[in-house]
């Protein structure tokens, strides 16, 4: 049996205590989301894609979002980002409404790069949407590229680019309108291993730089727990919170914390909690966990 | 062999070969029918004597050719963008663009004439009429043809609605735009050629490609007609090449109907 310190565990969020907490980053209320019967298929009384949520996620936090497919991981962010409205709840993000506000970057699944554009121009789209001066245009550019270590691919065009290195112009793009909130929908998915892991390690150190709030959906709990401060393992149908983890993981986290045995050791619990919570997998877990956690596994 | 060598070969050859065989099938007709299909020789001599008069009726065609298309090209890019930006103007507007294409020209050419005038205007009417059809449906499906999470993008970006037709909609089309130019560029010589033959005659004296075979034809000059048809067919392919080279400036660099070079 490994040494456990209380440092050292998944433990539940709430377990925490703060001193006089920030106000939040990102708060949900009492957040639901069904599509009418007319855009899904199915009876109008269909269950809801996310049952009511309460969330609340402080400012520099590093959130991780599991779930098997179906749980509403995508709706979740879709709702954060603006481009759906919830059915019944608020959302606010960084004291705003979603989809007000500059604070809020987005990356996508898929890097997302205009083709015609070189890497350069790529970064600016979003500065070019909200009519940022030139001056200030190229400062956030190059300073983003030299984020992400591109610099010396700003004149390329995006089919010139690797899969990992057209993922860092897209985060070089999200990074370049100065974010609080940085909402991540599986962004190394289709990433080979080796460079999903890199790009985990260089996005913490960027992380530790900047401190943005980051809501980061994966399917991967290796990649969760390497990252993450927080791991919210949502259940499906209706899509709910059944597992809100803190990750007392130490930063900085580096090559070696893959090796460590309280990594591994956390990479197990957090995948067997994550097995039990997909229907998939036969044990079915009621909506009542969330609020019962297990403490910390022996 | 080397492989740049034999992409000039192989062409040089199979043109060769074509030559040959003209002239095979010439000797092979009956001599009371070799009319038909004049020797080598024969349509050297066509070209021979008519040469500059087909070339001064080769620039009237081309010139009209080149307005009509580049009328249509300017035309279709402004429609498609009306099109673009809403269902209801697109289903509203489509049936008429479709009832452009169906026009029978040769039925309405004599009333064209009476519209626009004779010779230049109507042949460069009725080139943008032949041509604009392929250019504004090839265009128009580009603009609505976009990557959803561009514009998941650009709506996430808060983008305009002019941002996100000009900044994405408008760049994602230009492979489409230059699939349609194509297509136009081979239809306009031919809708000119055919424009000049049918409202030529009242040109008042400019003598375009079309006006040439007609008075040729009326004179029974064979060698001379196959001469004007191959110009005709010189004309199209100028224009095919020019185009594909534009699009060549265009494209080349980020679009994947292009080899990825090494820079």
């Amino acid at each position: 049996m490994p040494v456990t310190s209380s440092s050292f565990a998944v433990s539940p969020a709430g377990a925490a205590t703060a001193p006089a907490p920030p106000p939040p980053a990102l708060r949900l209320e009492q957040v639901s989301k069904r599509f009418r019967s007319s855009d899904a298929p199915g009876p109008a009384s269909a269950p809801p894609v996310l049952a009511p949520l309460d969330l609340t996620i402080s400012p520099g936090e590093f959130v991780a979002v599991l779930g098997p497919s179906g749980c509403g991981k995508s709706t979740l962010l879709r709702l954060l980002s603006g481009l759906a409205e919830p059915s019944a709840g608020t959302i606010t993000i960084d004291g705003h409404p979603p989809g007000q506000g500059d604070d809020l970057a987005y990356v996508f699944q898929d890097a997302t790069l205009l083709p015609w554009l070189r890497v350069d121009a790529n970064v600016e789209t979003l500065l070019r949407l909200r009519r940022v001066p030139a001056a200030e245009r190229a400062r956030r550019r190059e300073a983003a590229l030299a984020l992400v270590g591109l610099a010396d691919r700003a004149r390329a065009y995006p089919r010139q680019l690797s899969g990992g290195q057209k993922m860092r112009v897209s985060l070089a793009r999200a990074l370049a309108t100065e974010p609080r909130v940085l909402l991540l929908d599986e962004p190394f998915g289709a990433l080979d291993e080796m460079t999903r892991d890199r790009l985990g390690e260089e996005l913490l150190a960027i992380h530790a730089r900047q401190r943005w709030t980051a809501l980061f959906v994966t399917h991967s709990v290796a990649e969760a727990v390497f990252l993450a401060t927080r791991i919210l393992v949502l259940a499906p149908r209706p899509g709910r919170i059944a597992h809100d983890l803190r990750v007392e993981l130490p930063y900085p986290r580096t090559h070696d914390t893959r090796r460590s045995a309280d990594y591994l050791r956390l990479v197990a619990e957090v995948s067997a909690r994550l097995r039990a919570v997909d229907p998939e997998s036969g044990t079915g877990v009621p909506p009542a966990a969330s609020s019962s956690a297990p403490s910390p596994a022996p | 062999m080397n492989a740049r060598l034999l992409r000039w070969l192989l062409p040089l050859a199979l043109f060769a070969l074509l030559l040959a065989g003209w002239q095979a099938l010439h000797h092979s007709l009956a001599p009371s029918r070799r009319f038909l299909l004049p020797s080598l020789s024969q349509l050297a001599e066509a070209f021979r004597i008519h040469g500059p008069a087909l070339l001064v009726a080769a620039r009237h065609t081309a010139l009209a050719a080149l307005a009509g298309f580049a009328l249509a090209a300017a035309v279709a890019a402004l429609a498609s963008l009306l099109l673009a930006s809403s269902n209801l103007v697109r289903a509203t507007l489509y049936p008429y663009l479709m009832g452009l294409q169906m026009v029978p020209i040769i039925i309405i050419a004599p009333i064209l004439i009476l519209w626009v005038g004779p010779g230049a205007p109507s042949v460069i009417l009725v080139t943008f009429l032949i041509t604009f059809f392929p250019l504004v449906v090839n265009t128009t499906q580009g603009l609505l043809s976009v990557d959803r999470a561009h514009l998941d993008l650009f709506r996430m970006g808060r983008a305009a609605r002019w941002q996100e037709l000009l900044l994405l909609r408008a760049p994602a089309a230009l492979p489409y735009f230059f699939t349609g130019l194509r297509i136009a560029a081979i239809l306009a010589p031919i809708g000119a050629l055919t424009a000049d033959y049918l409202v030529g005659s009242s040109s008042g004296g400019r003598l375009g490609l079309g006006m040439s075979a007609l008075l040729f034809s009326a004179r029974n000059e064979i060698p001379a007609l196959y001469a004007t048809a191959l110009v005709g067919c010189v004309l199209g392919f100028a224009l095919v090449a020019a185009v594909s080279g534009i699009s060549w400036l265009v494209l080349h660099r980020w679009h994947d109907s292009y080899p990825l070079s090494d820079k």
